[in-house]
């Protein structure tokens, strides 16, 4: 065979395709000689295919090592398994497509988009053609969590820290054994354990800042179980302390209060409620956004608060 | 910044199971479904047509067909079937189904999508299903009883005479919408539709509605606008306690400046609704200061004056 001087992006597709066709093993001088692009002494050669083999790998591609007769002891062969090359989803019809088509397209400018996109191709590579339109469902536009959300993916993938200024109602510089990402509400959120408050806490990715590290160190931790983790996940650090309050609501207004209490109908001025909230920043946040159509007649303690709340957001 | 080779091949290996499934794609078209330029696709494809099995004749090369306008691969030789799926792959299908799945309110169609949500993680390796673990969506979507008839009205193309608890007023109006598309935010799902009240389009959103029919009227455009729709573009420039950064990262669209310092939030908005915004900087936690301009800061403070005198 002629040996010409070949592009390294066509000699692992050549690559790829030899070791693909074999069933049996390919010893490397059997590789060198098929696929174009092997030249030089032995060693160039050798170390051309170690890189090859390695790039391969990282393309995700599963180069089985073995020989053909286990009774000899022989150089090693090397082959791709067609079935493990590819996979199979079962059979997908153009609504299936259409739901996964829609599933990658949430996901902005980030490493979801890039990966939902190429999942989103492969699939195009073996099914029917979709048409998203026809499901009519709500656009979906969760926050683009851009370059962070990249850095911290390969930090909990490879276990290794995370430092970063966190900007919350102070600034303050933290070290994080992350975990996870949740995505809540429309914003993803870190999940690891604040190594300065010896706690597992949620970080909004938005308040990151953009001196965010992640130490080279491997494996840094350990993780904490799968199911202890989608626990850790699934609370928001949200409190549960509900809070009820008994209110006089002015006739005809404050539709979103009157929406969830329990109101007493009456012909007068002020009708009574009950209003159940989960907090007493949500509890609040309704009675100031109703304004002077909603007056707290007990307990008297959230009364005062409410008071004391209201007093503080003075423009001073 | 030039591409690896690993890039490349990496594209190149997706390229061809996809235009053996796909043909007729143009140059222009495949270089925007694969995220590169035309001359790098046509780079692409010259380089496929040296690519095939060993033996490398006629017979085992890939055969190609490539003009600039049409792209066809006749024999992909062995690689007619696309690579795994990655785990971020998997990962990205996985999560985007659970985030639209609030979304779905057709029974069949749901279940389908937990079908593939199934399928998907089967094809990950039980080391890669524990790093999938690390990555969940909290799916949660206030629901309205009328989600369903607001999907059927963008889907005929209706109206809807709706009875709807506005945020910035206390009292509910009568107006007849008609939504041409619907998305979630932040938890709440929301529609896009003409107004005939404010004769404008507005973002309705779902849990506000206190009644809805379907209507077959037909949009009337008035020549003036209803008083509600006077909204001439508002600047206030306001300080916030720092523990409202969540207002600010939800409300990204009428914020103009934001210059955070240590106990401070100093934020320029901008937006056409004065009323929105009284009532809702009313109800943010912590001390807030309006800076200008000075009409805006006296409504804001009579305003708690107001609250305040009904405890006196």
């Amino acid at each position: 065979m002629v040996d010409v001087a070949v592009d390294k992006a066509e000699r692992l597709i050549n690559l790829t395709m030899a070791l693909l066709a074999s069933r049996q093993f390919l010893s490397k001088n059997e590789i060198y000689s098929i696929v174009p692009g092997y030249s030089g002494s032995a060693e160039t050669k050798e170390r051309m295919f170690e890189r090859d083999k390695n790039d391969l790998r990282d393309l995700g591609l599963e180069i089985e090592v073995g020989n053909d007769d286990p009774l000899f002891d022989d150089e090693a062969g090397y082959r791709i398994d067609a079935q493990r090359y590819s996979f199979d989803l079962g059979e997908l019809d153009g609504v299936d497509l259409a739901l996964l088509s829609l599933s990658a397209a949430n996901w902005q400018s980030s490493l979801l988009s890039k990966s939902g996109q190429s999942a989103i191709r492969k699939l195009e590579s073996i099914s029917a053609s979709s048409d998203t339109e026809s499901l009519h469902l709500p656009h979906y536009s969760p926050e683009v969590p851009g370059k962070h959300f990249e850095i911290l993916w390969t930090a909990i993938t490879n276990k290794r820290r995370v430092s970063f200024t966190y900007s919350s109602e102070r600034d303050s510089y933290r070290t994080i054994e992350p975990y996870g990402l949740t995505l809540n509400r429309g914003f993803w959120y870190l999940v690891g354990r604040d190594l300065g408050k010896e706690e597992i806490r949620l970080f909004k990715v938005v308040r990151i800042e953009d001196d965010l590290e992640m130490e080279s160190s491997k494996k840094s931790f350990d993780q904490p179980d799968s199911s202890t983790l989608r626990n850790l996940m699934r609370n928001d650090g949200g409190n549960d302390q509900r809070i009820e309050v008994e209110l006089l609501i002015a006739q005809g207004r404050a539709y979103e209060i009157r929406r969830i209490a329990q109101i007493q109908p009456s012909s007068d001025e002020w009708e009574s409620a009950i209003l159940v909230a989960d907090s007493q920043f949500e509890l609040f946040e309704l009675l100031a956004r109703a304004g002077v159509s909603v007056i707290i007649t007990s307990p008297q303690q959230i009364r005062n608060e409410y008071i004391a709340w209201i007093r503080g957001k003075s423009n001073v | 910044m030039s591409e690896s080779a690993i890039e490349r091949t990496s594209r190149a290996l997706d390229l061809i199971p996809f235009v053996h499934q796909n043909p007729g794609y143009s140059i222009v078209e495949l270089a925007e479904k694969f995220s590169t330029t035309p001359s790098q696709m046509f780079k692409d494809l010259e380089m496929l047509f040296m690519c095939g099995l060993p033996g490398y004749s006629h017979l085992e090369l890939i055969d190609l067909e490539m003009d600039e306008d049409y792209v066809a691969v006749n024999n992909p030789q062995n690689l007619d079937k696309p690579r795994k799926l990655s785990l971020p792959e998997v990962t990205a299908l996985i999560l985007g189904l659970a985030a639209i799945q609030p979304l779905i309110s057709d029974a069949a169609l749901k279940e389908k999508s937990f079908s593939l949500q199934e399928r998907l993680s089967k094809l990950i390796s039980t080391q890669h299903r524990d790093q999938l673990a690390s990555f969940s969506v909290k799916a949660e979507i206030v629901e309205s009883p009328f989600d369903a008839l607001i999907a059927q009205a963008v889907a005929e193309h209706k109206g809807l005479i709706i009875l709807y608890r506005s945020a910035r007023e206390e009292k509910l109006t009568e107006r007849t919408i008609y939504p041409t598309q619907s998305y979630a935010a932040h938890g709440y799902l929301y529609s896009i539709a003409f107004c005939s009240l404010t004769n404008e389009i507005r973002h309705f959103r779902h849990d506000r509605i206190n009644s809805a029919f379907l209507t077959d009227d037909r949009p009337e455009v008035k020549s003036s606008q209803h008083p509600d729709a006077q909204l001439s573009p508002l600047q206030v420039r306001a300080r916030l306690s720092r523990r409202n950064l969540f207002f600010i990262e939800e409300h990204r669209e009428v914020v103009k400046e934001v210059s955070p310092s240590e106990n401070w939030i100093e934020v320029l908005f901008e937006l056409g609704d004065r009323e929105w915004l009284l009532r809702t900087l009313t109800a943010l936690p912590g001390a807030l200061e309006i800076l200008e301009p000075a009409d805006f800061a006296a409504a804001y403070q009579a305003r708690l004056d107001a609250i305040l005198e009904l405890y006196r």
